[in-house]
């Protein structure tokens, strides 16, 4: 048969294209019945300075999960051609024509920095005294618009770290004061005669409890939804993260196992107690010791120290940098 | 600029336009955008205004013609047929000729753009492509007699 000719024609404005290189999950998510709108996020320049973990590249985020994007020179030119009527000598015809060229397509590969080192960077540490309050710290608009990782991933660190903001600003407790504001809602909980996993389920006990402590509601409001950051298992949950909490506040690196197991349990309603084993916290703690606790490396919201220092010593060409 | 949103588009849902039937099915999109390699950079001689009234007046939008492009395997009667990937022919001007093949991209692209009419960054993706046009030769010369015309 006679093959069909279609003129080839460069249009004069080009416009701007970026090609993208599409994972299967991605191109299965973007092709599906709703398609998600994705985003692109990178850090903000004002900030690299302070960041030592982080390094200034722009991500790819779905709800859910994190690429990192990595711009890829093309050696041959790459047209984006649009089927379009081109005239002919006889007359408008069907063709081609050529609206952007591309000379570099972005690739996408699986995000290795560690978000939930990155959240804490920009958090400020709240002691839970109202003076360590400084003017340093960002909203937490400005946290999700800058970090470097889906909403998903940090909404779930956020809510692990009790995450709160106050003022525009957005703070991450110790475990000190995660500690006494624990003791002060398991005895308003007691005095009260209520159950804490029914409580945990009424925002209005823990506002009222703020109000009487002059705690940040916003503070409480997130160790409320500590409690129930893993559905289904809220005591279990809730326990395994209160032995992190006691843990954390502990001045040294590990505890006697004692000391550690009495503190504990003085934390849990009665009911919960029997779910206060070693095997619980497992994963989380080096039991190696049997006389004491420690935790597993980088294992935990409060370990910050250890895993801080292990993956910068880790990091040689940051090590350079700093050096130059 | 920390975050941009990149919108799905919404052509990418729209079905296939089936009088649209210059390109082979396989090489069809949505929006009708399709993805063309070159191993080689085409020269434009200086543009004429008279080009630019000319098209201004039928609609389109502001081009210069450089070439044909033919699928001399290609029978439409038989879309599901793949053997006439192996040839596409892109004849540029009178005397170079380029050959090249259909491939399937190893990845999916998505062809990203800034949104149509706005004032912010948001992008959208106005295209996924899965197959392109590669022409990984150099083009050769041919004589006056064989190139078609335009």
């Amino acid at each position: 048969m006679e093959s069909r000719e279609l003129p080839f024609a460069l249009a004069h404005e080009q416009a701007a294209f970026r090609l993208l290189e599409l994972p299967d999950e991605l191109l299965a998510l973007l092709t599906s019945e709703h398609p998600p709108t994705l985003q692109i996020k990178s850090k903000g320049t004002h900030n690299d300075q302070a960041s030592s973990s982080t390094n200034s590249f722009a991500v790819l985020c779905t709800d859910s999960k994190t690429y990192q994007i990595r711009q890829v020179q093309t050696s041959n030119s790459l047209h984006i051609v649009q089927q379009s009527p081109v005239p002919g000598q006889d007359g408008l015809k069907d063709g081609l024509c050529s609206i952007a060229t591309c000379p570099a397509t972005l690739e996408l590969s699986a995000n290795s920095s560690d978000v939930g080192l990155d959240l804490k960077e920009m958090l400020v540490r709240w002691d839970g005294d109202e003076s360590t309050k400084t003017t340093r710290g960002q909203s937490r608009e400005f946290i999700f618009a800058n970090l470097p990782a889906s909403n998903g991933e940090i909404t779930d660190k956020w809510s692990q770290f009790c995450a709160f903001e106050v003022g525009d600003r957005s703070y991450t407790p110790t475990a000190s004061a995660i500690l006494n504001a624990w003791k002060a809602i398991h005895m308003a909980a007691e005095a009260e005669g209520q159950d804490l996993a029914v409580v945990a389920s009424n925002p209005a006990f823990f506002e009222k409890l703020a109000e009487e402590e002059g705690l940040p509601a916003a503070f409480l409001e997130a160790i409320r939804c500590r409690m129930i950051y893993q559905n289904g298992g809220l005591t279990q949950t809730t326990t395994s993260w209160l032995a992190e909490v006691v843990l954390g506040s502990s001045p040294g690196t590990s505890l006697s196992r004692t000391v550690f197991l009495a503190s504990w349990h003085d934390l849990l309603p009665e009911k919960w107690k029997t779910l206060a084993t070693l095997d619980l916290i497992k994963p989380f703690t080096n039991q190696s010791d049997p006389t004491t606790i420690a935790w597993r490396e980088s294992g935990s919201a409060f370990s910050i120290a250890p895993s801080k220092a292990a993956s910068s010593n880790r990091k040689w060409h940051e090590r350079f940098k700093k050096g130059r | 600029m920390p975050s941009v949103p990149i919108l799905p588009s919404s052509s990418l849902r729209v079905p296939l336009n089936s009088t649209s039937d210059s390109l082979p099915t396989l090489l069809q999109t949505p929006s009708g955008l399709a993805l063309v390699e070159l191993q080689a950079t085409i020269h434009t001689p200086n543009r004429v205004v008279k080009d630019d009234e000319d098209v201004a007046m039928d609609g389109t939008i502001p081009q210069t013609v450089v070439g044909n492009l033919s699928f001399p395997l290609y029978d439409p009667s038989t879309p599901d047929e793949t053997a006439w990937m192996k040839s596409v022919l892109l004849y540029i001007g009178k005397h170079q000729l380029l050959k090249g093949e259909v491939k399937k991209l190893p990845k999916a692209m998505a062809l990203v753009r800034r949104q149509d009419g706005s004032t912010s960054e948001t992008m959208e993706i106005a295209e996924i492509v899965r197959y392109k046009i590669v022409f990984s030769q150099r083009p050769e010369p041919v004589g006056d007699d064989v190139a078609p015309s335009t």
